[in-house]
């Protein structure tokens, strides 16, 4: 068992978070929430999905993240004519006299990848991320290359678009530690948007941390204690999303075709353990398992025939998730 | 983990777990108890009012399964002590550092989760539903305790069955006189006595009853006959005795005035021939032959009377002894009679033979008090003679009916009215008609006057229509 971070030590995990998190609200203007999800998932280590219409803001959201963390970036335009090894890498015949094939790394071999609109290209090109996702590493002939570390992937899907798109899989949704959706923004933002930049142009921010310092927030994270009447809620949470399981609510059992995988509750975990440690907490709560629930079960919910016919969505499923199943068992 | 550590934890984190955990299980434990005492009050108060002074001994029944009941609703209801962690963490608003210091030591964090434990409060519950049912429970149980028993219902008694009953075993009784009842009847007769006692007399015990007073009815009129034959046995037996006697007495005053007139005759010829002998000279001879002879008849005569009068002392004794036994037989005939009343079979056999006896007709009670119907009664002398055999019967001359059903027997519902309606029928007064007998008396029926019974009568005009409905037809 780690020793539990100290005071100080979250203190200054905090800060740096929270310095990160001050650029990134400067980039997206008046989007909080999604700027703390993005941070959260970033200490966590899991790759966000950023769903919303054009003009939000995301691109920008994640070139602002790459630069804030001085980490090399990468940026993919999903297109349906994209092939796996354009996002790999691939083996090219290269030299002069003797000529032999030299592996030439795609965009992926990126500490921060872009994947912009990631549901315009074809499940075959999709599927190529899955093992960088999930394993961090890309397999190529034969041979397995490490991607670096860290290695984050923000894609972006825009949900309005849907001619001449692919859905993204289930087994590529599940990688995704957040689905975020980016709401729009107000007038007021808007006023200040354009009072502020000239063209929309983003301010240049200063780097807020380096490899070494997201190293070292890594190791905080990992330092939170999960205690265990929290983790049990996370179970439980999880155990209830799945419509045949003991403990489903009515709403569950109606509208979810399929639950929750286990990865959700890691996921769940994970999340937990970065927003305590952006909270400045040692421990994980209630509150942040709560705060973390909609973004991390979002997309891991197959809901049923009957919630389009309802009109109901995956987040009216996960509040009442989270109403119904209670912090404590009840004897 | 040191002592001190622990000490600590005891004194500042558990605490007020566990006074949340307390509080949390006192209401749980409450709102567990609502059914069982309301279970165990009602269950007392129940026992209270069913077994009354025995109640005491049955009380702790009830009671010791309300606390079983309880306990294992408050086991499965109990806080455990993470629970009670959570609520404490979540009212200190310690975001699991509560929780966190349960599992492990926080630290540098241990000042934090005292101050979060001093501001742990116990949580809001709602105990006054408890308590308000509890309280209530326990004022009912106390009212149930306190008010007066209603006094004990005496059941009311079934005095049409015991009438029933008891006429059956006064029967029964007097039936007992006469031969043994067997253990059947004594078994069932004791069995009905029980049911009416205990006030389970219901129509099946009826319908035991009725049979069981027509079994001993019929085995009463088969005694009354058999009583009734002997008594007859017994007045022929002194009839011809007395007959024997009034024979006997005239043979031995015929003997005795043939004896005295023999007497007289030897006396005569003794005389003269004494009064030969004294002429002839020889008298003695003529009375020592005449002395003898008549001592000898004397003897005889004596002996002659002496016999016979030894004879009719011992036939007075026989008559003495068949006219006591008579007297007894006809005694016991009129105690059976008595006791089961009018309207049975020795009754009417009785009555049927007074009647053939006074009014030359009779049926030996085969038909109880129908055996009217055939009688043709004879004025002047009433011989002994029988009535004749059964005859069928003639309504209006145009119909012939057996007898047996003319038996009492009620008509269905709707088609001729109650038993009554038919009872009346028979209950006519036959109209006195002069000249012979009826076709009723056969053989020695009396001569005179005779009565035509309902059988020859005119049908009464208020039991044409009863008749015509109960054989479908015209009557």
């Amino acid at each position: 068992m780690s020793e539990l971070l100290s005071p100080a030590e979250v203190q200054g995990a905090a800060e740096r978070v929270a310095q990160l998190q001050k650029g990134l609200n400067q980039v997206l203007l008046d989007q909080t929430q999604v700027v703390e999800q993005v941070t959260a998932a970033v200490l966590a280590r899991g790759h966000v999905l950023l769903e919303g219409l054009p003009g939000l803001g995301k691109t920008e959201l994640c070139k602002a993240l790459a630069r804030l963390l001085g980490l090399p970036f990468r940026r993919i335009q999903f297109t349906p004519d994209l092939l796996p090894g354009d996002i790999t890498g691939t083996y090219v015949l290269e030299g002069e006299g003797r000529r032999d094939f030299t592996f030439r790394e795609g965009p992926l071999f990126a500490n921060v990848v872009l994947a912009d609109e990631i549901n315009r290209s074809s499940p075959k090109t999709q599927s190529a991320l899955l093992e960088a996702m999930q394993e961090r590493s890309v397999t190529v002939l034969g041979q397995t290359r490490p991607l670096p570390e860290p290695f984050f992937v923000l894609a972006t899907q825009n949900p309005i678009e849907l001619e001449g798109t692919y859905p993204l899989p289930e087994a590529q949704l599940d990688r995704f530690l957040f689905r975020v959706q980016v709401p729009p923004v107000g007038a007021k933002t808007l006023t200040t948007l354009l009072t502020t930049r000239v063209r929309g142009t983003p301010p240049v921010l200063p780097q807020a941390t380096d490899a070494e310092g997201l190293a070292s927030l890594f190791a905080a994270v990992d330092r939170v204690h999960l205690p265990v009447p929290v983790a049990d809620f996370i179970g439980r949470l999880v155990e209830a999303s799945d419509p045949r399981g003991p403990g489903a609510p009515e709403p569950v059992r109606r509208f979810v075709r399929y639950g929750a995988s286990p990865r959700a509750a890691l996921a769940l975990a994970a999340a937990g353990r970065a927003l305590a440690l952006m909270r400045g907490k040692p421990n994980v709560g209630f509150d942040e398992v709560v705060a973390a629930a909609p973004a991390v079960l979002n997309h891991r919910l197959v809901l049923a025939y009957e919630a389009s016919l309802e009109k109901v969505g995956t987040l009216d499923v996960v509040r009442a998730l989270l109403q119904a199943i209670p912090e404590v068992p009840r004897a | 983990m040191p002592a001190s550590d622990e000490r600590r934890l005891q004194a500042l984190v558990l605490a007020p777990v566990r006074r949340v955990r307390r509080r949390l299980n006192a209401v749980l434990w409450t709102e567990a108890a609502v059914a069982p005492v309301w279970a165990a009050a009602t269950g007392c108060v129940l026992v209270r009012m069913l077994l009354r002074d025995a109640a005491v001994w049955v009380l702790p029944v009830p009671l010791l399964a309300a606390g079983a009941w309880w306990l294992v609703r408050a086991r499965a209801r109990s806080v455990s002590l993470t629970h009670a962690a959570v609520l404490a963490d979540r009212s200190a608003g310690a975001g699991g550092l509560l929780l966190t210091r349960l599992e492990r030591p926080v630290g540098e964090w241990e000042l934090s989760a005292n101050q979060f434990a001093r501001a742990v409060t116990l949580p809001p519950v709602a105990w006054k539903r408890p308590v308000g049912a509890l309280l209530a429970a326990l004022a009912f149980l106390g009212v149930g305790f306190l008010l007066p028993l209603p006094a004990r219902q005496v059941r009311p008694a079934n005095a049409a069955a015991a009438a029933k009953v008891a006429a059956v075993q006064a029967k029964a009784e007097a039936l007992a006189r006469e031969e043994p009842l067997g253990t059947p009847l004594e078994e069932e007769l004791r069995r009905l006595s029980e049911e009416v006692a205990e006030g389970r007399f219901d129509s099946a015990d009826w319908e035991a009853a009725d049979s069981l007073e027509k079994s001993l009815e019929a085995r009463a009129a088969k005694a009354a006959a058999e009583l009734a034959a002997a008594s007859e046995a017994a007045r022929e037996l002194e009839a011809s005795l007395d007959a024997a006697a009034g024979a006997e007495a005239a043979t031995r005053e015929r003997e005795a005035l043939e004896k005295a007139l023999m007497a007289l005759g030897s006396d005569n010829a003794a005389q003269q021939r004494q009064q030969q002998g004294q002429e002839n000279g020889n008298p003695a001879s003529g009375n020592s032959g005449g002395a003898p002879g008549a001592g000898d008849g004397g003897t005889r005569g004596q002996q002659a009377q002496g016999q016979p009068g030894g004879s009719g002392s011992g036939g007075a004794r026989s008559r003495d002894e068949v006219a006591s036994l008579r007297e007894t037989l006809e005694r016991r005939q009129r105690e059976l009679e008595q006791r089961f009343g009018q309207g049975n079979g020795r009754n009417g056999s009785r009555q049927g033979q007074g009647e053939g006896e006074g009014e030359g007709e009779g049926q030996e009670g085969r038909q109880g008090g129908h055996a009217s119907r055939q009688t043709r009664q004879g004025q002047g002398k009433g011989g002994t003679g029988r009535g004749g055999e059964s005859q069928p019967l003639v309504f209006g001359e145009q119909a012939e009916m057996d007898p047996e059903r003319l038996a009492f027997k009620p008509l269905p519902k709707g088609q001729g009215g109650e038993a009554q309606g038919l009872w009346g029928l028979r209950s006519a007064e036959p109209q006195r008609r002069e000249g012979g007998g009826g076709g009723g008396a056969q053989g020695t029926g009396a001569q005179g006057d005779a009565e035509a019974g309902h059988s020859t009568g005119p049908l009464l005009p208020r039991n044409r229509d009863l008749v015509k409905r109960y054989f479908g037809g015209e009557p």
